[in-house]
């Protein structure tokens, strides 16, 4: 009976412990790696870490945006017409499920509610003044972007200004397109008076509202106003661009020019240049922060330009675009070059040249607005206003070109004039479907596109439908009250 | 005097006594009828000063006869001096007897010594004995013998004898064994009794282990299936998961993942009862409830005493939180008293690929190819010198080797037992380079310390190798993630599908061929790879360690009252070494060879994993008889368990590799690492009772309180209750009078069971990194800027899902249950169900989270029926048949009616839909009713809403009748989830053969076959010989074809349209083992000095009935999802085994 005596003692010793730790064994214990979200803004520090989270979104969404932005136009074409990601798009024959369409709808959202947290997260905290505003003013800047980009692909879409944490979300409404530009010109109009002009100011980045060397690839004053500018052109507020877009070129402040090489403008070794508004910073290296445009664009018979990596040959130039390019055009070599090896032609561009270690790790930037850009939209504008003022603007784009001047003639040559010349400068930077759109000449362009590029079967059926996107089906599946684009 | 009990009489009869019986004992009955004679035999003794015994033995000797005596009458220490000279035997014994108080007596037979006083007592020791074998002739040790209506027994020594003491030569001697009939015998006057026990066709008897303990199989309340040692011993399986198929009804084993060697099947218990956490039941071995299922498959088959699995919820409910999807618990052999005994057992044998699919060759691609490019308008494919016959099937799979040895050693003594076992397996896959290596120990021992304190332990552990090969996926790259991301390597499976016969194995230059290396190349897909170049130019080694072992410690407290301390711990490092050379091509680097290295696509990875788990449970088992009546069982237990992990993972840089040399990310300048944690842990107090009355009306309930770290904040607790509760109609005296109903069962039970396989901490949101760029200008890098990005959607009421499940059964036995019958129905309802709900993409943080809501329904019918068949002297044949009925729906998704498309594989999206309403594996995508031959036919048909249809394309139906094909026709084509799925086992012995065989079905359940995509609809690549030859050609078009053209223009091409063209019958009837062995008789046993020897030969997956047209029907690429399952693309061939083995007993 002694050693019935110990058990006794002993068992009731250990269930007495075990019951008394019970509660912390369970409820103490914590995600070794997980930092939860709540709780975690406690100082300025954090809040400027959290808006270069918001800038580091922006590379997945340029990395593929020439999918949408291009392809579907008469620029880009998918390399024999099936490869997986960009056939459907090229061939216009994409519905409400193609990957690709609801791959950037995700995207863009992402980086909103990213904007959203930011905005929502800094609002009642108490720092810096003149440094909190201008982070603000970076935030509204990219929810700006993002609304724009998805106004103008997708049309009619919620329009979402807070965190969303609950099942609100199944039931939020669609906003009108209407509604969705008045916000991204608020948003617009209150970053505008705040951000820098430049980054020449000396000192640390984060002591005020100004701009040193080392905030290169932050949003400035400028990218406002030209993103405001195309806003306007967009919407055919043609005296609102015009004037906004002035605001840049006459202002002395910004310092934008035309490099004297248009090679240069791209270069992954002249980035950030002086004509360059504002663009997607990507970083070569192991850390997945590069871009992939040369593998993209390379067509999938190596030029020999990649030395490590196999290109995709995602996007392909049209035979179009490469003889669109007058005579003796100093683009052309470029823009798009035909590499020919046993007879097949792939059509290629040269702007995104570099010979990165693997996918992901190039070194290109993605422009997002250059000041070509912006005083062929001031000459757009102008001459929708019947400015004749408005070809000098061209005519500086297609001197820098090697091209000679051209002469007013009427407003209609002009604007076809300018038009063509966005598509020649600005070719493989995203532009074309949006031009195409926004001109109203997108039905016409593919048609003749689709007609010269020798089909003779199965010309797709090109609706105007097809100057929005669908809304994707995933989200047409969650959210029943959405009302699709016509045409899905 | 009183009367003493016999047993202990047994007990005082010396050694060298009970040898001299045993050695007379036989002449005493050889004279029969003549003691009386004997009394006058002459006998000349001579003795001084020696014990009575002596005397007694002396006599014994002279006379060649035994006397019968109890052991005390003799124990006097008391001598004394005798001289005779050749007197009788009567005389000499009244000489001797009478200063000790004793006479003799003849009474039949025998001659009886006793007391004087007592003459009358009736009281006799009649010595029995015999030899006990089973019908084949073999002994049987251990065999229980007891007098029936006395206090005498004993047990069969090693080689089957025995010897027990009767008071009467009518007694009745009762023979039990367990797995064998018990005999009541009389013995008749005889001194040896030889019996034959007759294997046990009724298992009442067997007993169950339940979870923190056992029960006979009769009393159950629950619905629980066992599966034996010799169920699973000896099949030529690599994964113990494997030898369970088709043994137990309501249990479902699929080789989702083929043959790849090592790699675990899928198991579900009574239907996939949850839509967004795991599936795979809770696996408990000897007590350990494991922390990862796949740990299950790595335990060494021979090692196995038992599996019991417990299906209903009443009785998984014990283990509370973790036992939603079923229990299996796995007990493990422990040695036993004796002689040590030693077991030799190996098998070797040759797999091969089960199904071979039928492609085009050569001389018919050659056909193909240019009625292919007639119809895209392009240029046909070129003659080339180069061309030739490759079949890339047999280039990619091998006849392959499988070798077994498994050596053990068990036995002890009354204190202390031990088994100790070693097994080797070596298995080569079909698949060139693939293979796996595993080495088990498994230890235990059981040591009494005293009458009331028994301790043990438990250690086995084991290493394995697995060389692995992509597993799934696209041509263009494998879903396995292992090599460097999604994608990085190519699928060889598919490519070698895909891949043109024309194209040779190897070059003349000495490169693996394939399409862009020839030049020009006319035309093929240039973006497939050589898959025997790939196979042959990468590595995956993935190097497993564990060691689970336990202790215990018992506690005998009263006689009725045990506690129990079980401690145990579970040790795990894994260690996976990927490696894809300079010269593999991949989509990367097309032109990687050995001609071309490209040292900028070499990748190696080294993921290193450990794990430590840890138990620590008291349990206090309460277990007494009152009034021989009611039997009462009462459990309480205390358990805690703690798990964590830490992964770390390194790779090389992509791109900084410059030599091929060493094939690890020390090779590279710039070395990657990831790390990745891992914690929870569990706490427990529960509770059961059980009841019976006179083993007629049984009842049980439990209760268990589980808290969990792994959910929400505010949801780590939850209550888990069962009742249960059955009728033995066979007790009750109107059916007791039915001779031929043997058993007669009625059960019925409910219990709450949860779901934990969620992992840690999924609730949460969490900051992540996210740095970007700021401050380069010109060629000045600029500076990174570490950043942060909250990810995630918050759930802090994240907890369990629940599952309720009613189960009523019936137990039905005739003719002493040689034909016996199980049949169960049940309901299980899930709620709160754990699932990844898709967010709409305007929250932006996630596309998805973990949320309790929903109901799920399954409901399912399970038969069993065990039959023996034939049973005499030189034949026995069992049948074990059964068949599981599951059904299951959605009843609820908590708001949403759906939870939106999943893909199946890349370009065939939108594929699968939960949908409230519908069950499970619904395939969804449009239904091809033919094709559209004509411009009429085209005219005829539903519009698109962009682009137009053209002659040649699928005719797809108008579903919603609105005139136009879209979205919206998309409607179910198919389910993936079987109508039913049944298993049999036949065993047949003849004399010393034994054959048996086991056949597994499945009737229904789709696939939707992704080996199809690619092969139709994209150019210059092989394809299946019914494409080819049921495809519409525009020279032909009015031809009754099944399949479109080649050419599809249209937005609903082959290749990024699932339709029912490719959703297909996974039914299939399976021979998933056949085994013919031969067990040497003792005679030759012991010629050649062995206890046992068996020689056989067996094969697994003989063959397959199935209409599927892929390599496997059961194929899962997804292993056992909900969301997207029977997906085929890739996936690893089955294989078929045949081996030849011997297993030797010394």
């Amino acid at each position: 009976m002694k050693d019935f005596k110990i058990f006794k003692k002993s068992i009731f010793l250990l269930i007495l412990t075990l019951a008394g730790c019970s509660k912390g064994f369970i409820q103490d214990v914590n995600s070794p790696s997980r930092i939860p979200v709540n709780g975690y803004y406690t100082s300025q520090a954090d809040f400027q870490a959290a808006l270069t989270g918001v800038y580091s979104t922006l590379r997945a969404r340029y990395d593929n945006f020439f999918i949408m932005a291009e392809v579907p136009s008469d620029n880009i074409e998918s390399i024999n017409g099936v490869v997986a990601n960009t056939g459907n798009l090229d061939a216009l024959s994409y519905g409400s499920t193609e990957p690709a369409v609801q791959t950037a709808y995700l995207g863009y959202y992402t980086t909103i509610a990213q904007c959203n947290n930011f905005l929502n997260q800094i609002a009642p905290f108490s720092m810096d003044a003149i440094l909190k505003a201008r982070w603000i003013a970076e935030a509204k800047f990219i929810r700006a972007l993002m609304y724009f980009d998805l106004v103008r692909f997708y049309g009619n879409i919620p329009l979402v200004l807070n965190p969303i944490t609950d099942d609100s979300s199944y039931t939020y409404p669609q906003a009108g397109s209407a509604a969705v530009y008045t916000q991204i010109i608020a948003d617009l109009k209150d970053a505008e008076p705040v951000l820098p002009a430049n980054y020449t100011a000396s000192g640390a980045t984060t002591t005020g509202g100004s701009y040193t060397a080392n905030d290169v690839g932050r949003a400035t004053s400028g990218a406002v106003k030209g993103l405001l500018g195309k806003v306007y052109l967009t919407q055919g507020d043609y005296a609102d661009a015009a004037a906004k877009l002035k605001e840049i070129i006459a202002s002395g402040v910004y310092g934008y020019t035309l490099l004297p090489k248009y090679s240069d403008v791209f270069s992954q070794t002249n980035k950030n240049n002086a004509e360059t508004i504002f663009s997607i910073q990507y970083t070569s290296g192991v850390f997945n922060e590069g871009s992939n445009f040369a593998i993209n664009f390379f067509p999938p018979v190596n030029p020999s330009e990649l030395v490590n990596v196999t290109p995709i040959g995602l996007g392909q130039a049209t035979a179009s675009l490469f003889k669109t390019f007058e005579a003796n055009d100093l683009r052309t070599a470029t823009s798009v070059v035909l590499l020919s090896p046993t007879g097949t032609a792939y059509y290629y561009t040269r702007k995104y040249v570099e010979q990165p270690l693997a996918k992901n790790q190039g070194n290109c930037n993605w422009i997002i607005l250059r000041y070509s850009d912006v005083l062929l939209m001031e000459a757009e504008a102008l001459a929708q206003l019947n400015d004749p003022t408005a070809i000098s603007y061209l005519n500086q784009v297609r001197t820098r070109a090697g091209l000679p001047n051209k002469v007013f003639s009427n407003q209609a040559t002009l604007i076809t004039d300018i038009l063509h010349e966005r598509r020649v400068e600005l070719c493989y930077e995203g532009q074309r479907w949006f031009d195409l759109v926004r001109t109203n000449t997108f039905i016409s362009a593919l048609t003749t596109e689709f007609t010269a590029d020798g089909f003779t079967k199965n010309i797709p059926n090109i609706t105007a439908g097809k100057m929005l996107y669908p809304i994707p089906f995933r989200e047409t599946t969650l959210n029943p009250s959405y009302t699709q684009n016509p045409g899905y | 005097m009183k009367k003493k009990p016999l047993l202990l009489l047994i007990m005082r009869i010396s050694v060298l006594q009970l040898s001299l019986i045993l050695s007379l004992i036989g002449s005493a009955v050889a004279g029969n009828g003549k003691a009386q004679g004997l009394l006058d035999k002459k006998i000349t003794l001579n003795e001084s000063n020696v014990k009575l015994e002596n005397v007694l033995n002396q006599i014994e000797k002279l006379a060649n006869f035994s006397f019968v005596y109890k052991t005390s009458l003799t124990s006097s220490d008391k001598t004394i001096s005798i001289r005779v000279d050749n007197q009788s035997l009567s005389k000499v014994l009244d000489d001797v007897l009478a200063p000790f108080n004793l006479n003799y007596e003849v009474s039949n037979n025998y001659i009886v010594i006793k007391t004087i006083e007592k003459a009358d007592l009736a009281i006799t020791d009649i010595i029995v004995k015999g030899t006990v074998t089973d019908e084949q002739g073999q002994p049987l040790p251990g065999v229980t013998i007891k007098v029936k209506g006395g206090a005498g027994a004993t047990s069969t020594a090693l080689d089957g004898k025995y010897t027990i003491h009767v008071a009467d030569v009518n007694s009745i001697l009762v023979f039990s064994f367990i797995g064998f009939t018990s005999q009541e015998v009389n013995v008749s006057n005889r001194a040896v009794v030889d019996i034959i026990l007759k294997s046990d066709t009724r298992n009442l008897n067997e007993v169950v282990v339940i979870g923190y303990g056992d029960q006979l199989k009769k009393k159950l309340t629950n619905s629980i299936s066992s599966i034996k040692a010799s169920d699973v011993n000896e099949l030529p399986v690599t994964n113990l998961g494997d030898a369970l198929a088709g043994k137990a009804s309501g249990v479902d084993v699929t080789s989702s993942f083929g043959g790849q060697p090592g790699t675990a099947p899928n198991i579900v218990i009574r239907g996939l009862g949850s839509l967004g956490s795991d599936n795979s039941p809770l696996y408990v071995v000897d007590g350990y409830p494991l922390e990862s299922a796949d740990q299950f498959g790595t335990i060494n088959p021979a090692d196995i005493l038992s599996i019991d699995i417990l299906k209903d919820a009443a009785s998984a409910s014990i283990y509370g939180s973790r036992a939603a999807n079923g229990v299996v618990i796995v007990t493990t052999k422990r040695g036993k008293a004796g002689q040590t005994k030693f077991a030799f057992s190996t098998y070797t044998g040759i797999q091969q690929l089960a199904h071979k699919e039928k492609l085009l060759d050569s001389a018919e691609y050659m056909q193909f190819e240019p009625l292919l490019y007639k119809e895209r308008k392009s240029t046909a494919v070129l003659a080339s010198p180069l061309f030739t016959n490759t079949d890339w099937q047999d280039q990619l799979f091998r006849k392959a080797l499988i070798t077994q040895v498994n050596l053990s050693a068990s036995g002890g003594s009354d204190v202390v037992q031990y088994s100790i076992s070693g097994s080797y397996l070596y298995q080569d896959g079909v698949e060139i380079t693939s293979g796996y290596k595993k080495y088990g120990l498994h230890f235990n021992l059981d040591a009494k310390l005293s009458d009331k304190l028994k301790i043990g332990v438990n250690i086995a552990p084991n290493f394995s190798v697995q060389n692995a090969v992509p597993n799934g996926g696209n041509y263009t790259g494998t879903n396995d993630a292992t090599y460097g991301g999604s994608g990085a390597v190519p699928n060889p499976i598919y490519s070698a599908l895909l891949m043109p016969p024309v194209i040779p194995l190897i070059l003349p230059d000495g490169r693996y061929g394939q399409p862009n290396f020839l030049t020009p190349n006319p035309g093929f897909q240039s973006n497939i790879e050589n898959p025997v170049a790939v196979l042959n130019s990468i590595s995956n080694i993935n190097s497993n360690f564990q060691a689970l072992s336990n202790a215990y410690l018992q506690w005998s407290i009263f006689k009725d009252l045990t506690y129990k301390l079980n401690a145990g711990g579970n040790i795990a490092a894994n260690r996976n070494q990927t490696y894809v050379s300079d010269i593999t091509p991949t989509q990367t680097a097309l032109n990687a060879s050995f001609l071309n290295p490209n040292p900028a696509s070499i990748y190696a990875g080294e993921d290193n994993y450990r794990s430590l788990g840890w138990l620590f449970e008291n349990t206090l088992t309460y277990n007494k008889t009152f009034k021989k009546e009611h039997h009462v069982n009462v459990l309480l237990l205390q358990s805690a368990q703690k798990f964590s992990s830490s992964d770390d993972k390194v790779t090389g840089a992509t791109g900084t590799f410059t030599t091929d040399q060493i094939h690890n990310p020390a090779a590279s300048a710039q070395q990657l690492g990831n790390v990745a944690y891992d914690v929870y842990t569990f706490s427990s107090l529960a509770a059961r009772l059980s009841y019976d009355y006179k083993e007629k009306y049984l009842f049980s309930a439990s209760i268990r309180s589980d808290g969990s770290s792994k959910f929400g904040a505010d949801n780590r607790y939850g209550i888990f209750r069962s009742i249960s509760g059955a009728w033995r109609l066979a007790e009750e005296p109107f059916i007791q009078k039915i001779n031929w109903i043997s058993e007669f069962k009625l059960r019925a039970s409910f219990g709450e069971t949860g779901n934990a396989n969620i992992g840690s901490f999924t609730w949460l949101n969490s900051i992540q990194g996210a740095n970007y760029n700021f401050g380069s200008q010109g060629s000045s890098a600029g500076t990174r800027n570490f950043g942060t990005n909250p990810a995630g959607y918050y759930n802090p009421d994240l907890t369990w899902e629940k599952n309720h499940q009613l189960d009523l059964g019936i137990e039905f036995g005739v003719l002493q249950d040689r034909v016996y019958l199980t049949a169960d129905v049940y309901r299980k309802i899930t709620s709160d169900m754990i699932q990844s709900k898709n967010l709409l993409g305007i929250v932006g943080y996630a596309s998805a989270y973990n949320t309790n809501t929903g109901n799920l329904m399954n409901k399912g019918l399970e038969l069993a029926l065990n039959t023996v068949n034939i049973k005499n002297k030189n034949l026995r044949w069992t049948t074990n048949f059964n068949i599981s009925f599951n059904r299951n729906k959605v009843m609820d998704l908590g708001g949403p009616d759906n939870l939106g498309y999943k893909g199946a594989i890349t370009g065939w999206g939108n594929a699968f839909l939960l949908k409230v309403g519908r069950p499970i594996g619904d395939i969804y995508g449009f239904i091809v009713d033919g094709v559209l031959k004509d411009a009429a036919a085209v005219a005829a048909a539903p519009k698109l809403r962009s682009g137009v249809f053209s002659p040649g394309d699928m005719q797809m139906r108008d579903v919603n009748g609105d005139g136009y094909i879209d979205e919206s026709d998309r409607t179910v084509i198919g389910n993936a989830l079987p109508q039913y799925t049944a298993g049999m086992t036949n065993t047949i012995q003849y004399k010393a053969f034994d054959l048996s065989f086991v056949l597994t079905a499945r009737k229904g359940g789709n696939i939707v076959n992704g080996n199809l995509r690619n092969a139709f609809g994209s150019p210059g690549l092989n394809l299946p010989q019914d494409f080819y030859n049921n495809m519409w050609l525009s020279t032909n078009p009015e031809a009754d074809v099944k399949y479109p053209a080649v050419t599809g223009n249209s937005t609903y091409t082959f290749v990024n349209t699932l339709t029912s063209l490719v959703v297909e019958d996974g039914s299939y009837l399976r021979m998933r083992n056949v085994t013919l062995g031969y067990t040497f008789t003792p005679q030759i046993l012991q010629k050649i000095k062995l206890k046992s020897l068996r020689v056989y030969a067996s094969g697994q997956n003989v063959f397959t009935i199935t209409k599927y047209s892929g390599f496997n029907p059961e194929v899962s690429v997804n292993g056992n999802s909900v969301s997207a399952p029977a997906i085929d693309q890739g996936v690893y061939p089955a294989t078929r085994t045949f081996i030849a083995g011997i297993n030797v007993g010394f």
